[in-house]
């Protein structure tokens, strides 16, 4: 690709100058990059994570997570509780993610403005931002005859106990329904970045150069003078050292939600202390259900069926909502916290396990302040993330609503996910799930949605960026990622990404 | 500022690891792990660390039933290929987790034994794992938690375990390399 240089490539130190220096290539860099490249603008992309196509997608978990997913999908929070799954690499969690497309939800834009003070996001301003990137994305409704049987149960026995269930809009063009979106897919049906936003920034003339880990800015007198990056070994991620050095009028960090906060650390910018602080991880709990006829929820789309029936339950508590999560068996057996006979009995129905998952909406209630990103001594990333008193009851009461519906949809037992599985074969036994304790190390915890850390906001004090994602105290650094939401979504945030990055181009470039 | 809870844990795993490893060193001098020799050279553990994890990996995933043990899909050699991958603070981390379950005086403190985790039978391996994954200090579950996540994640992603569960793994779309286009 014209415009791609990757790390194996540069053999000798780089100093370059552009207007615009996009550190990331994920949701919101790639849209930025393609929108100020289609306005003239001479753009920079760094991207630590290598360039990877469906040549290399052999749709294997051992091959996929070591090579798409962040820390070699080693990821998870201080304590072990949490595992995050985050992609990696040019397109970065859109290479991976499971094409779940949302807006963003006007009730959320209307907290966001009435809650936090943050003017100008409203539904119809982002409207038109949200019909170009669904527009370029192929973003549309999946269809009924197409869901999994995973994905059917789901569907099947919310509309049962009559629970609120639609289709999901998926990010895809001539989707072969495969069910290894996770794993990168190998059609290049989904509409990840590396395939669309990344291609259209190129052709516009920006440059990307992968396996280029942004080690600071350099900041004299409030401004970004440079960008400071190392060149890596795809093999260990060690430094080569070869320095790239970016000199831009305009810098953005589009990192994500943990490493770029963590970048912002680095380069101490953190006057105010709100760096890496209101981390949200839209906590996942999942329960299995065991099925008569086979499942095979290894194979088709893996999300295609979302439930918001409990994603508000009124004050004070934590909603949730209800998706499918895909059953290959790598991450399957890491889930069950079993080993030996016990977990290979689990693993030889792995065909007929159905998951059901439920994505808790963190930042919302007063205290629910979700987690941090720090740095660790050695230079790595710190996350924690404290599971709460309501958390904790978030967590139980969607343990009981997964296990209605499975048993609503004919599962013959249920499963959850506790260091010993409670076990249930009937609506009769749910009294089971309330005498267990939830929340860290009680059971698995998943996160597919890292968001926060580089909250926006109109106080200076208490927010990194404004509400045009214009760092406070640097005015030629934004911050363009899902780390500037200042909760979580209750909804799967990739397509607010998209949009908010292509919303935000006009302000960027205006400050070229 | 207060310490969260997960950071006094991680504190408390710091200071009783460093402690029992300090004091059972001359223990484990003394007594080598039982020896399961690598298919291949090691970067980052150490022989006798290879050697501990496979006697864990083999506990996790025993094989029968058709399935193989962890020690004949060389999971602990897997692992160690895979932590020459990331920050060696990860890899740290680890070898740490593996001599503190080997350790004896660990486990005459938190169980009574004085064995050394691999010269244990299976079965009572077994047992001593199940007291990690059921104990009442965070600590040791979360040590359990991080070694099993590892050692099932190579072992059930091996293709050779696909099919004990009727995974077929997956299709060919002819993208693999040097597949044709």
């Amino acid at each position: 690709m014209k415009g791609l240089t990757q790390g194996p490539e540069l053999t000798a130190d780089l100093d370059l100058r552009c207007d615009v220096c996009i550190v990331g290539s994920g949701a919101g860099g790639s849209v930025l990059a393609a929108e100020l490249s289609a306005r003239g603008l001479d753009v920079v992309i760094l991207e630590e994570g290598g360039y990877h196509t469906k040549a290399d997608f052999t749709l294997h978990e051992a091959d996929a997570y070591p090579l798409l997913y962040q820390e070699r999908g080693l990821r998870t929070t201080a304590d072990l509780a949490v595992t995050v799954l985050q992609g990696r690499g040019v397109g970065g969690s859109t290479v991976v993610n499971w094409t779940t497309c949302f807006r963003t939800p006007d009730d959320v834009l209307e907290h966001w403005a009435t809650s936090l003070g943050i003017e100008g996001l409203d539904p119809a301003t982002l409207a038109p931002h949200f019909d170009a990137v669904e527009a370029r994305l192929g973003i549309a409704p999946w269809s009924e005859e197409l869901v999994n049987a995973n994905n059917g149960a789901l569907l099947r026995g919310a509309r049962a106990l009559g629970w609120e269930a639609s289709l999901t809009s998926r990010n895809v063009r001539g989707c072969a329904n495969s069910g290894y979106c996770g794993l990168g897919c190998p059609v290049d049906g989904k509409q990840a970045m590396h395939l669309t936003y990344v291609p259209d920034a190129l052709a516009s003339g920006a440059r990307l150069y992968a396996n280029c880990r942004a080690e600071r800015f350099e900041v004299h007198d409030d401004r970004v003078v440079a960008v400071h990056a190392r060149v890596l070994n795809e093999r260990d991620d060690r430094a080569t050292g070869v320095r790239v050095t970016v000199r831009p009028k305009v810098a953005v960090s589009a990192g994500g939600a943990i490493n770029g906060p963590a970048l912002l650390l680095r380069s101490g910018l953190n006057a105010n202390g709100r760096v890496g602080r209101r981390t949200f991880l839209h906590p996942v709990v999942a329960v299995s259900g065991l099925y008569e006829d086979p499942v095979q929820g290894y194979w088709g789309a893996p999300q295609s069926v979302s439930s918001h029936e409990f994603i508000d339950r009124g004050p004070d508590k934590v909603g949730y909502f209800l998706e499918a999560a895909p059953v290959h068996p790598m991450l399957a057996s890491t889930a069950f916290n079993l080993f030996g006979g016990d977990l290979a009995r689990v693993m030889g129905d792995l065909s007929h396990i159905g998951v059901m998952i439920a994505v808790i909406k963190d930042g919302f209630e007063p205290g629910n302040d979700g987690g941090t990103v720090t740095l660790r001594r050695d230079g790595r990333v710190r996350i924690d993330y404290p599971i709460g008193d309501g958390l904790q009851e978030a967590m139980h009461s969607a343990h009981r609503r997964m296990a209605q519906v499975h048993l609503a949809a004919g599962a013959h037992t249920v499963g959850s996910l506790h260091n010993d599985p409670v076990l249930l074969s009937s609506d009769q036994d749910l009294g089971r799930l309330d005498a267990v304790p939830y929340g860290a190390l009680q059971h698995t915890i998943f996160t597919a949605h890292q968001m926060g850390g580089c909250a926006m906001g109109p106080d200076p004090d208490s927010a990194v960026v404004d509400a045009t994602l214009r760092h406070h105290h640097v005015p030629n650094l934004f911050v363009v990622d899902g780390s500037v939401f200042p909760t979580s979504l209750g909804v799967n945030p990739s397509e607010s990404i998209y949009g908010l990055a292509h919303w935000a181009a006009d302000g960027v470039a205006s400050a070229v | 500022m207060a310490l969260d809870p997960s950071r006094r844990s991680l504190l408390r795993l710091g200071l009783a690891g460093s402690a029992v490893l300090a004091v059972g060193g001359i223990g484990l001098s003394l007594r080598p792990p039982v020896a399961v020799p690598s298919p291949g050279p090691l970067r980052v553990f150490s022989a006798r660390e290879h050697s501990i994890c496979a006697a864990i990996a083999d506990t996790m995933c025993p094989g029968g039933v058709g399935l193989p043990t962890a020690t004949e899909l060389g999971v602990a050699a897997k692992l160690d290929a895979l932590l020459s991958t990331v920050h060696p603070g990860v890899g740290k981390e680890i070898r740490q987790v593996l001599h503190l379950m080997e350790n004896p005086l660990a486990a005459l403190a938190f169980d009574g034994r004085l064995t050394p985790f691999s010269h244990l039978s299976a079965a009572d391996r077994a047992t001593a794992l199940e007291l990690w994954r059921t104990s009442s200090l965070g600590v040791r579950r979360q040590a359990y938690k991080g070694l099993h996540g590892l050692i099932n994640a190579a072992y059930w992603g091996d293709p050779r375990t696909y099919g004990h569960g009727g995974y077929p793994g997956p299709p060919d779309y002819g993208n693999r390399p040097g597949a044709t286009p």
